[in-house]
């Protein structure tokens, strides 16, 4: 109940005041433990498409931290194939009075700025340190071949 | 030169003055001439007065109807006379009843005369006229140094610290015990034994004590409130002195009783009164319906009091003024002329006037009956020197001085026998020595009111003389601990238990016996309540204190059982010095583990320690509980450490099983437990026969059917087409492999919680209770059969086993993220509204409210304790109620409780499911050499360094293989290891092969270091299975 509770309560707060690297952000069907919603990062190359995501809550929310996931592929460092995101506020750092705005900030920060420390994937960390340009050109592709259409809301 | 003034009906002034109007009250005028002599003291009775000069000499004046002027042929005498009889004495001190007398020579020694109908002259006499003062031949072996007379009893303080008291007790004015009637001798107020006391002081027919720290104890009667108990429940008497606690903080220096009253001194110069005011003897204008003590109206600052019959004096040295309060009665000179006239009183205060005394100096003032003396100095011999309160002579008390004169003194002189005395004095009786070591500030925030650091130095430099030494330890132990004050309800009396053991004498060895049984014994006699403070005391003792102080039972404890363990007498001394360890462990687990537990741990009690002699004692105090007078160590779990009270529950587990029990030593019990019974008679065996490929079911099955007490018995497996000798080997792998797919995720008999891999009772059980209650009972088999199991449950069952409560710390274990998220919680200073949690908890797949409509309640500063310890609650009882007590009442039907209960949680878990962290090398160094092996044979040497390359986890594979369970006992670590033996006909291409039972390794001499390494991954490989 407590889950539910406080999921729905920052639902609400998020939605009245969306940060403006996010769009589209709402609940499953009636199920107020999953949010998707659209992720607008402001630098190259990202920025040049948008990235849809989930926010899975556990059921021990807050006491568990909710777990993200990308459904747009995504080429970065800190994100796994299958769109897993790690984040340090949602482990060791997490508490149950973290919030949930708090999560989405850090995703913000990261995606626009790949952390070397906490790679997913250590290939691309690897090029992003050493080829910087490959990396680039390589991100550029990916991003504007698999990402969402960064204008148009649904 | 002294002053008097008062009634002088009967010449009690001893001034032949003019009487004011009929009454006969004399204004305050100087007293009669005493030739060259000064007075020194005065004390006045109902009609006579006694005048103690500077010589030591006594005169009297007054009445003499009862003798108590101690003259005889005369009646009433106007002018006083020396008493004859006290000639040869030098008197110290005087004091006066309403018709008796008593005189304190400077020898100690006490004389009494006058009426005796009560027995107040404690001359085993009730006559009621004694004309010639006589000695108080009872009191001859102590030297008392105060005495005060009530109307008819009188109380004396000896300079050893003990209070006596004789004469009328109808209301309880003697302190003895209830329903005591008159005594005609003197007797020790017991219950007063072991506070050192300043003064006494008798009133009409109350009583008054105050010891040196400032605690007024009364006792006697209290029906105006006279021993300053008031309020709604106040008693009229009480016969046992009792600590006035009203009076406890204002700081006590003196107190005066009149007959229905009582004034007291402060330090800082106040006088607070209480009891009857019924002519103003309490010195408040105010009638106040309060009967407490209030102070007195008056703004001096007063340095000396004394209480007449009626009336009260008090003194200001600074500003040198007498004041009194108070009328005097002439009810008695009325009676006698005009019988049944009106009683007639008339003011004291009206018989002195500011200038009186104001070209003297006042030295002492005193009061009795009607009558009022003061003695003073000519103003312009003031010397500095005179102190203005009234000083009384003290009990003992060792100071410098002694100490110097004692250390310093040559053996054989006169001052040598003098010391002597003295040590033996000071050394043999409670209160002396506690009040040589009174804190001179006390502390309110330490109980201890005794210097303990200041006894140490003294005792340490007393110690450096063998004289000293040999006197102190004889007067220890012939008188100090006969009369310790173990019985005290009092909590000053208790600082003689603080005392003693800081003593060097009580830590010899040799002294064990002689001194610290004694005091054990005292200890443990000490009732409850007093046991009380003196645990909060020790709980504030130094670390090092509380130390030495186990360390001197605990070493009186083995001395006590090397020497002749069967007889009763040396059960009474053991039991009294484990009682006081006992109360120190208690101790020290409320002061949060001052010393560590393992303090208490005594390692030597296998040498003496029968284990099976004891449960057997044990199991025969459960079913005759009074027939226990020998001594049951199982009792003081506390002195065993973990692999004795492993010892312990082996042997208890054995004694279940053998139909009769072993009453063997020590060391046979060792190879008892190494050679699992063989040559003993078991009661039955519990015979499972289970086949490997329903291995579970099997067993559930056949131990579903086993009924009461048919579980204790040895456990034999017998594995269905596989057929091995049972030396323990086949049911350490049956616990194994059967404990290990009932506690698999997949089983799902328990769950596992998400960050840990500990397993915990489902909320909602696939498998019915019955299934719990079995696996109960296998793990009570598992422990009944020295095997320890490897079972992932948290702190928390071994807590409820032994019916402690789980507690934060332990759902930090089994789900950390619970747990740390709820510590932050209660940590969390700020509004933890904003959390938005609620009264409900997800827990194993279940919302539920903690409280009823729980979902909607918030979590907020103040109820956050109640939120996190009912989700606590919830997840080790709430939820598993039904199922855990199933698992529970299965353990128990085979493990008993009681020895159990011996155990810590921590300790219980190790035990039962063996521990993981072993040390290698030790477990080498206990290995055996057998048949041609020993440490430095080359297939050896490369067995252990191929051994200790293996990763920790090979490790426990190999140890699976060489013993049949990849944990090893507790106790097993420190002294088990491999018997390597040389197989006779070996050769490089066989396999070892092990005896899992024994721990024994057959290995064949191998050459290479490849085919030992080689061999030992095939033995990690294949061990699963036995092997022999």
């Amino acid at each position: 109940m407590t889950a539910s509770k406080r999921a729905a309560k920052e639902l609400e707060a998020m939605q009245e005041n969306l940060p403006s690297y996010l769009r589209d952000l709402c609940s499953e069907n009636s199920n107020v433990l999953i949010w998707n919603a659209v992720l607008l990062p402001d630098q190259e190359p990202y920025n040049l498409r948008a990235f849809k995501f989930r926010i899975t809550f556990p059921h021990n929310y807050p006491f568990s931290p909710p777990q993200l996931n990308f459904i747009t592929k995504i080429y970065h460092p800190n994100v796994s194939e299958n769109g897993e995101v790690c984040l340090p506020i949602l482990n060791r750092n997490w508490t149950a009075c973290t919030k949930i705005y708090q999560v989405l900030e850090a995703l913000a920060l990261q995606l626009n700025i790949p952390n070397q420390d906490l790679p997913l994937r250590a290939e691309l960390a690897d090029m992003y340190v050493q080829n910087p340009a490959q990396f680039m050109k390589n991100a550029k592709e990916f991003t504007l071949q698999f990402g969402e259409d960064r204008f148009t809301s649904q | 030169m002294h002053f008097c003034w008062g009634d002088n009906s009967f010449g009690q002034l001893g001034v032949k003055a003019a009487r004011r109007g009929k009454a006969g009250q004399v204004r305050c005028q100087p007293g009669a001439s005493l030739g060259s002599r000064d007075l020194l003291q005065a004390a006045c009775g109902e009609r006579h007065s006694l005048l103690l000069l500077s010589d030591g000499t006594v005169w009297s004046c007054g009445s003499n109807d009862c003798g108590q002027l101690g003259r005889k042929n005369t009646r009433n005498c106007e002018w006083p006379a020396p008493i004859q009889a006290l000639k040869t004495q030098e008197v110290v001190l005087v004091s006066c009843g309403k018709e008796h007398s008593l005189a304190v020579c400077k020898t100690g020694r006490v004389f009494s005369w006058g009426s005796g109908s009560e027995g107040q002259l404690g001359i085993k006499e009730f006559k009621k006229q004694n004309f010639i003062p006589k000695e108080i031949l009872d009191l001859s072996s102590v030297k008392i140094i105060q005495v005060s007379c009530g109307l008819y009893h009188s109380i004396a303080l000896a300079q050893d610290g003990k209070v006596f008291s004789w004469g009328k007790n109808h209301y309880g004015q003697l302190g003895l015990k209830e329903n005591v009637s008159l005594q005609t001798r003197p007797q020790w107020v017991k219950s007063l034994n072991g506070i050192p006391m300043a003064q006494v002081a008798a009133g009409g027919d109350h009583s008054f004590a105050l010891s040196l720290s400032g605690t007024p104890y009364g006792w006697g009667r209290n029906n105006v409130g006279q021993l300053a108990l008031s309020g709604k429940n106040a008693p009229e008497q009480i016969h046992k002195p009792c600590s006035i606690d009203e009076l406890k903080s204002l700081h006590v220096t003196y107190i005066s009783c009149g007959d229905e009253h009582t004034a007291v001194l402060t330090q800082d110069g106040k006088v607070f009164t209480f009891g009857s005011n019924n002519s103003g003897q309490l010195g408040r204008r105010q009638v106040s319906k309060k009967r407490g003590p209030q102070t007195v109206d008056s703004a001096h600052v007063f340095s000396q009091i004394a209480c007449g019959s009626h009336h009260t004096l008090a003194y200001a040295y600074t500003t040198g003024q007498v004041v009194s309060f108070g009328c005097g009665s002439q009810s008695h000179l009325n009676s006698l002329l005009q019988p049944g006239s009106l009683e007639q009183n008339f003011s004291i205060s009206n018989l002195i006037s500011l200038s009186d005394f104001a070209d003297v100096q006042v030295k002492d003032i005193f009061a009795g009956g009607d009558a009022n003396f003061v003695t003073a100095i000519q103003s312009k011999d003031v010397s500095s020197s005179h102190s203005a309160r009234r000083s009384l002579p003290q009990i003992n008390q060792i100071n410098q001085i002694l100490i110097k004169k004692w250390t310093t003194v040559e053996i054989e002189s006169e001052e040598y026998k003098e010391s002597e005395r003295e040590i033996c004095e000071i050394f043999s009786y409670p209160a002396s020595l506690t009040a040589s070591f009174l804190k001179k500030r006390p502390d309110d925030t330490i109980p201890i009111n005794v210097d303990l650091q200041m006894a140490r130095n003294v005792f340490e430099e007393l110690m450096q003389k063998d004289w000293i030494t040999d006197m102190i330890t004889t007067c220890l132990k012939d008188y100090m601990l006969k009369v310790l004050p173990w019985d005290s309800p009092h909590q000053e009396a208790l600082s003689i238990f603080l005392l003693l053991p800081e003593c060097p004498l009580m830590h010899k060895p040799e002294n064990w016996e002689s001194l610290v049984v004694p005091f054990a014994k005292a200890v443990c006699e000490i009732n409850d309540q007093s046991s009380e403070v003196l645990e909060k005391c020790w709980e504030s003792l130094e670390e090092s204190s509380f130390n030495s102080l186990i360390q001197m039972l605990k070493r009186s404890i083995c001395l006590q059982m090397d020497c002749q363990p069967g007889r009763v007498k040396n059960h009474c001394n053991s039991k009294a010095l484990l009682g006081m360890l006992k109360k120190l462990h208690r101790v020290n687990k409320k002061a949060k583990y001052k010393v560590p537990e393992s303090t208490f741990y005594i390692s030597e009690l296998f040498n003496w320690f029968n284990v099976f002699e004891d449960l057997g004692r044990w199991h025969h105090s459960k079913m005759y509980p009074e027939a226990n007078s020998l001594v049951i160590f199982a009792h003081f779990p506390f002195i065993f450490n973990l692999s004795s009270k492993i010892k312990l529950l082996n042997a208890n587990s054995l004694l279940n099983k053998l139909v009769v029990s072993p009453l063997t030593s020590f060391h046979d019990f060792e190879s008892l437990m190494l050679n699992q019974l063989c040559g003993l008679v078991l009661k039955a065996e519990l015979h499972l026969h289970v086949r490997r490929s329903h291995l579970v079911e099997d067993t559930m099955c056949q131990l579903s059917q086993v009924v009461g007490n048919d579980l204790k018995n040895e456990l034999l497996i017998s594995i269905i087409g596989e057929s091995y000798p049972e030396c323990g080997g086949v049911r350490k792998e049956f616990f194994h492999c059967v404990f290990k797919e009932m506690i698999q995720p997949e089983y799902e008999m328990f769950v596992y919680s998400e960050n840990s891999s500990l397993m915990w009772f489902p909320t909602n059980p696939k498998f019915n209770k019955k299934r719990y209650f079995l696996f109960g009972v296998l793990y009570g088999l598992s422990i009944a059969s020295f095997n320890v199991a490897n079972l992932p449950f948290p702190l928390a069952l071994y807590k409820k086993l032994l019916d402690q409560k789980p507690s934060l710390e332990d759902l930090q274990e089994l789900s950390p993220e619970l747990g740390n998220n709820f510590k932050l919680l209660l940590d969390e200073n700020a509004d933890i509204e904003e959390f938005d949690i609620h009264f409900s908890i997800y827990w194993d797949k279940k919302d539920v409210d903690l409280i009823p409509n729980g979902s909607s309640i918030l979590v907020d500063k103040t109820n956050k304790e109640d939120f996190v310890s009912r989700c606590i609650n919830y997840i080790f009882n709430t939820s598993v109620k039904k199922i855990y007590k199933e698992f529970q009442t299965g353990f128990y039907k085979v493990c008993t409780k009681e020895i159990l209960n011996l155990f810590h949680p921590e300790e219980l878990k190790v035990v039962t499911t063996g521990n993981p962290d072993y040390d290698w090398k030790v477990f080498e160094e206990n290995s055996k050499y057998f048949k041609g092996y020993d440490k430095s044979h080359p297939t050896i040497v490369m067995f252990w360094e191929a051994f200790h390359r293996l990763s920790l986890e090979k490790k426990k594979d190999f140890l699976l293989f060489l013993t049949g369970s990849d944990r090893l006992q507790a106790q097993d670590i420190q002294n088990r290891g491999i018997n390597f033996i040389h197989p006779e006909s070996a050769r490089e291409d066989e396999l070892p092969i092990v005896h899992t039972c024994f721990h024994n390794l057959y290995l064949p001499p191998y050459s290479t270091m490849e085919r030992v390494e080689e061999v030992l991954q095939i033995a990690i490989n294949n061990n699963r299975g036995f092997a022999l």
